[in-house]
Formats: structure tokens, C-alpha cells, sequence
């Protein structure tokens, strides 16, 4: 009897360790990942994704201009008059479509203005 | 005689630009609903017309348009965030920019964090990042916030402040001992960047924690993203 109750004490201690181990190895993956983030791994969480998030459509409202469409208007006048003539011409939403491709069209400056130019050009005689 | 005819000169050149508007407004193609192309707002010392951009072709670009941010931290948020809080959409903003905010009886808070508001806005709101409203922060930071919002500390009756705050939170107290005053409290609608953002919520929660009544909180669970793909007018702050 002795012999058979020192058998199942070793037994289930041998079950018991590894089973241990797993389930204090469970406990540590759940408690590293929580279900709601909050404090400053959180506020890194949210600041990283406002740098990765791309900036707004200019649908501003009467506020004023943004500084991208204040740029892109410099170098319209400056390099393509012909094209910025046309661009003043546009109403705001259709500035604004122009603005938005200029602020996101990674192609070289050459190939960036003709792209612009064919919008403008659209957007005029779409009228 | 002199009286009335400035009277009648005024009825006639407000009537004549009430009439220029509607005529604005009516050459809308897009309009909000069937009876409402706009609506103006005060936006700091700026008036703004909110409207829909009317390029039928228009589409959303940029950061609103991901779909499956990572979860945790921006999982979906669930449509009522708590009890009494009532959770509204575009139009019930709208009513509660003409009817509340421009009163001055309500107030409409954007909730995300400075590098989220200076991207754009939505007209006629002020930023109060959700980390401000943080029971934990100092007394007198929530104070300054909280008396935006018309909440002032009650009086002590005998004890100070700073032990009415320690007996309110140490778990015994309800919300009748909250050290503030919500009595005059404005009724504010908050927001943030969508259905996936926790931001907005964290922040009624934490306004709710301190014992703001929940009937007097809104929460535009829409919030940023929805705004736009409406193509409703933002404003980028100065």
C-alpha cells in the first residue's frame, strides 16, 4: 500500500511539473498581451499611427487655404503659368482633388507635372 | 418714421442675403439631407459653412481608408459605451452643433491627442485629448479642464479639497461625495477617429469615473473617418 501510495505521490508530481510549467507558461502569454492597451503603450500606439496615417483630403471648409495648397499654387504660377491660369479657374472641391494629387503623387518632378496639368486640364473642361 | 424705415431697410438686406444663401445652397447638388445643403458654425473666431464636397467622383485617400489596424490597441468599439451615454451620428452632431453648441449650452470635443487634431477637425469643435480627463492627473490640470466644461469643485464643508478627492476614490464614496460640482455641468458630445478608436471612449469613461452625468455625454462613434467618407467639411486648426 505504502509502496503504491509513494508510486502515485511520484506520479503526479511527475505529471504535475511539466503541467505546471505549461499552464505558468500560458499565464505569461496572456498576461503580456492584454485586451485593452492603455497607459503609455497606448499613447506610443496612437502616436505611431498618426505618423503612419497619410495626412487629410484638403475638404477643408471656408478656413483658408492649407499650406500644401499654398505650395502647390507657388510652384504652378512659377513653372506651368499656362496650367496655373486654368487651376484658378476650378471651383474649391476640384482645387482640393488637385491639391490631394500633388500631396501623394510620388513620381519625379517631370512626370508629377504633367500629371497635374492633365487633372487641371480634366477638371476644367469637365465643367 | 426714421425708426421704422431703418427697419425696413435692414428686414430687406437680410432678407435679400438670407435669399443669396438659400440660392447658394440650392445650387448644391450634394446636400446633407433632402431639406438641409449646410449648416453654418463658429469655429474659433472663423464662421464656417459644413457641407458635403460636391465632386460626385471624390473619394477618400490617406489613413481612413485602412481597414484592419492592429487589435489591440485599436479594436472595434462597441456602440453603446456605457450606461445613460447616448451614442449618435452625423445628424445628431448637426443638431447638436445648432441647437447645443451654438446656444452655448453644449460643447463638441475632439478627444484624440494633439498629433491627430492638428491634421484636421471637425468644425466648431475644441481639442481636449482624452488623456486629460485621467483621474490620476494632477488636481489642478483637471480642474482647468473640467471648468471648460462648466464643473467646479464643490465646497468642502469643513475639509479640504485634496481629502474630499482621497475619500472619493478610495472606493467607499458614490457619486454624491464627488468632490466636483456637475450641477451646472455643459452637455458635450465627444469624438475621435472612429468605430476602431478607443480615444473617445477612454475619455467618457474617465469623465464618468469622476461622476459627470452620463445623460449629459454623447459620443459620435463615427467620429473622424465616418465624418469624411461623407465628404462633411473638416477644418485643419492654425
Amino acid at each position: 500500500m505504502k509502496q503504491h501510495i509513494k508510486q502515485h505521490n511520484i506520479f503526479m508530481c511527475a505529471i504535475k511539473t511539466p503541467f505546471t510549467w505549461v499552464i505558468a507558461s500560458l499565464f505569461f502569454i496572456f498576461a503580456a498581451n492584454p485586451s485593452l492597451a492603455t497607459g503609455d503603450d497606448y499613447l506610443d500606439a496612437l502616436s505611431t499611427e498618426a505618423e503612419a496615417s497619410a495626412h487629410v483630403p484638403s475638404n477643408t471648409g471656408n478656413a483658408g487655404p492649407s499650406k500644401e495648397q499654398v505650395a502647390l499654387e507657388k510652384l504652378l504660377e512659377k513653372e506651368k503659368p499656362t496650367t496655373f491660369k486654368y487651376y484658378k479657374k476650378l471651383n474649391r472641391w476640384d482645387k482640393a482633388t488637385v491639391v490631394e494629387l500633388y500631396r501623394t503623387d510620388n513620381a519625379d518632378t517631370p512626370a508629377k507635372f504633367d500629371h497635374l496639368r492633365k487633372k487641371v486640364l480634366d477638371l476644367y473642361f469637365k465643367r | 418714421m426714421k425708426y421704422t424705415c431703418s427697419a425696413l431697410s435692414a428686414s430687406v438686406v437680410m432678407a435679400i442675403i438670407s435669399l443669396l444663401m438659400s440660392a447658394n445652397t440650392l445650387a448644391l447638388e450634394v446636400r446633407i439631407t433632402q431639406d438641409m445643403a449646410s449648416m453654418p458654425v463658429h469655429h474659433g473666431d472663423d464662421f464656417i459653412n459644413i457641407q458635403r464636397i460636391q465632386d460626385q467622383d471624390n473619394v477618400l485617400t490617406g489613413g481612413y481608408t485602412k481597414t484592419s489596424r492592429k487589435c489591440p490597441p485599436f479594436c472595434i468599439q462597441p456602440l453603446h459605451v456605457a450606461p445613460g451615454v447616448i451614442t449618435v451620428a452625423e445628424l445628431e452632431l448637426l443638431e447638436f452643433i445648432d441647437k447645443k453648441l451654438e446656444m452655448g449650452s453644449g460643447i463638441l470635443i475632439d478627444a484624440r491627442t494633439p498629433a491627430w487634431y492638428q491634421k484636421a477637425t471637425i468644425p466648431g469643435s475644441i481639442n481636449i485629448p482624452f488623456t486629460h480627463f485621467d483621474p490620476e492627473k494632477s488636481v489642478a490640470k483637471l480642474a482647468d479642464v473640467l471648468l471648460k466644461l462648466n464643473v467646479h469643485k464643490k465646497g468642502t464643508g469643513g475639509g479640504s479639497f485634496m481629502d474630499s478627492i482621497r475619500n472619493f476614490f478610495s472606493g467607499d464614496a458614490n457619486a454624491a461625495d464627488s468632490p466636483w460640482d456637475f450641477s451646472q455641468a455643459k452637455e458635450i458630445l465627444l469624438y475621435c477617429n472612429g468605430i476602431w478608436c478607443g480615444q473617445s471612449p477612454h475619455a467618457i469613461k474617465n469623465l464618468l469615473s469622476l461622476g459627470y452625468p452620463p445623460e449629459k455625454i454623447y459620443y459620435y462613434r463615427g467620429g473622424m473617418q465616418a465624418w469624411q467618407s461623407l465628404g462633411l467639411t473638416i477644418v485643419v486648426p492654425k
